[in-house]
């Protein structure tokens, strides 16, 4: 394609879009609120992500040992299993210790529970949280281990969260992208409708059908950079004005890496270039084939 | 510079073109005549490729027109119509200028010859009026222009003067045959109008009951 052929496939483009002023802004208008809504909830679910991440490093349980047995030799077995991370043992008198803050001036109530003594603790991290349950079941069952205790509840509220936020947030996503697709393909249909003359007498002097869709497509791009572009924005004025503050109100609810605002930043801009190309794309399909 | 060989054309039952052989040389200039309905348009279609012949062979410059690319094909001709199809909204010189720009030429080479022809045909006082803005015989004289501007060597003309009156239609038949000569292009010509035909003297063929026939 020669130099001039671009050059005139731009000034299309641009009175084009000019001459479809209402079509083009709603197709931005569209998908910028799709795009933005999107990366919202893609930052949300990596700062939720974080969230979990730390949760879940806090969570460990505590499995205690059998009196009598070798503690140190039991904690060496479960150091190599493969769902276990790490372990750590805490003797009787440091876990009698821990318990003993909760019963200052009391002391006689903790002697009258253990007896002035205690067993073996080990603490266990899991590789992998949600299998928090499965690992515990199966060390309760274990020669020597007296106990396993680990935090249940708060394990499982955690996982019903990002669960629910990957099933809504995805229904959510698509049905958006949907929306948005559908506003930008009827947009460049009815673009297509109103210079459909124009675009027929170029097809009848001669024109390359490709070039002629090249000029649907660069609008497509536009409309799309374009609306990317505002919603870009918008989710950067959410993370400094909103997300950033709490973050720093409660570090530890979310932790916001900078990693994720890339991760966000550059879905955002491939989304709505894809919605904006596809469109049209879609919408030009049919005129090629007809004249 | 035409070949049609057994050519035939029907839109569902109806037979429009039934074995047609129909030929035109270069630098030749016709008529082609024919009752309302009787399948002028389709041939002339059919050379252009808006449609699609079911069976025949079609030449162009001795080369089988399905086996070019459409626009290709199309760069080889102009093509002229009963509704003058400019665009309203682009200027004499822009819808001129347009068959030049989805070419790919040179911006003021386009525009040169836009000028130089317009001016040919008595519109350079109008170069930037709208179609809007013209006769029905300007607006025509325009599309002629632009069928010219690409300096091909056929143009076809699809019923030129069925939207003007008597004296503008001869009018733009003499300007077409003048061009014929000046600008070395072959030209068929659609017309229902025999009294025309009679007036400019020239080589015509009819089509009857699906055949064409030299006159
Ligand atoms: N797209 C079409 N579908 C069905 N019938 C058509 C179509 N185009 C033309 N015809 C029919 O084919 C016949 C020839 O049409 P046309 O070539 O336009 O005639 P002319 O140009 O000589 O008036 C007419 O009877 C017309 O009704
Ligand atoms: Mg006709």
């Amino acid at each position: 394609m020669s130099f001039e052929s671009l050059r005139y496939i731009w000034d299309d483009v641009q009175s084009g879009l000019k001459r479809n002023k209402g079509a083009s802004l709603a197709s931005i208008i569209l998908i910028f609120v799709a795009v933005t809504l999107i990366g919202c909830l893609l930052l949300m679910r990596l700062a939720l992500e974080d969230t979990i991440t730390y949760v879940e490093s806090q969570i460990s349980m505590k499995v205690y040992v059998e009196e009598g047995y070798d503690t140190e030799q039991l904690s060496s077995v479960l150091a190599e299993n493969d769902f276990i991370q790490s372990v750590e043992v805490e003797s009787g008198d440091e876990v009698l210790a821990g318990l003993s803050h909760f019963f200052v001036n009391r002391e006689h109530l903790l002697d009258s529970f253990t007896n002035g003594a205690m067993n073996d603790a080990i603490r266990v991290q899991v590789t992998d949280a949600s299998l928090i349950e499965e690992v515990a079941r199966s060390l309760d069952g274990m020669q020597g281990i007296e106990a396993v205790i680990y935090p249940q509840e708060m394990a499982q509220t955690l996982y019903g969260w990002i669960n629910k936020v990957d099933t809504y947030g995805s229904i959510i996503t698509l049905i958006l992208l949907i929306i948005a697709c559908m506003v930008a393909y009827i947009a460049f249909h009815l673009a297509l409708y109103q210079r459909e003359k124009e675009i027929r007498v170029k097809l009848l002097v001669g024109a390359n059908p490709t070039h002629v869709r090249l000029q649907f497509l660069i609008e497509g791009l536009l409309l799309g950079l374009v609306g990317g572009i505002i919603s870009l924005f918008s989710t950067f004025a959410l993370f400094e004005l909103v997300l950033q503050p709490i973050e720093q109100a409660v570090p530890f609810l979310i932790q916001l890496d900078s990693s994720n605002r890339i991760i966000v930043f550059s879905m955002q801009c491939i989304v709505s270039i894809v919605i904006g190309i596809g469109a049209s794309f879609l919408a030009t399909r049919k005129l090629i084939r007809d004249v | 510079m035409i070949v049609l060989n057994r050519v035939s054309k029907s839109y569902g039952d109806r037979k429009v073109l039934q074995d047609v052989q129909f030929q035109l040389e270069s630098n030749e200039f016709a008529f082609l005549k024919g009752k309302s309905g009787s399948g002028k348009s389709t041939l002339i279609k059919l050379l252009y490729r808006e449609i699609e012949r079911d069976s025949g062979d079609i030449l162009i410059d001795g080369q089988e027109i399905g086996q070019m690319k459409k626009y290709e094909l199309r760069r080889k001709m102009g093509v002229v119509f009963q509704s003058f199809e400019l665009l309203e909204r682009k200027t004499v010189l822009e819808n001129v200028m347009l068959a030049g720009k989805v070419l790919g030429k040179k911006q003021t080479e386009i525009e040169n010859e836009a000028v130089r022809l317009l001016t040919r045909v008595g519109l350079a006082g109008h170069l930037h009026h709208f179609p809007k803005q013209l006769s029905g015989g300007q607006q025509q004289r325009t599309a002629v222009v632009r069928a010219l501007l690409n300096k091909p060597k056929l143009i076809l003309a699809d019923e030129p003067t069925g939207n003007l009156d008597r004296e503008t239609s001869l009018e733009i038949l003499t300007l077409l045959k003048e061009l014929h000569e000046e600008e070395g292009v072959a030209m068929l010509v659609i017309t229902h109008s025999e009294q025309l035909i009679q007036q400019m003297n020239e080589k015509s063929w009819v089509i009857e009951g699906g055949k064409v026939y030299e006159l």
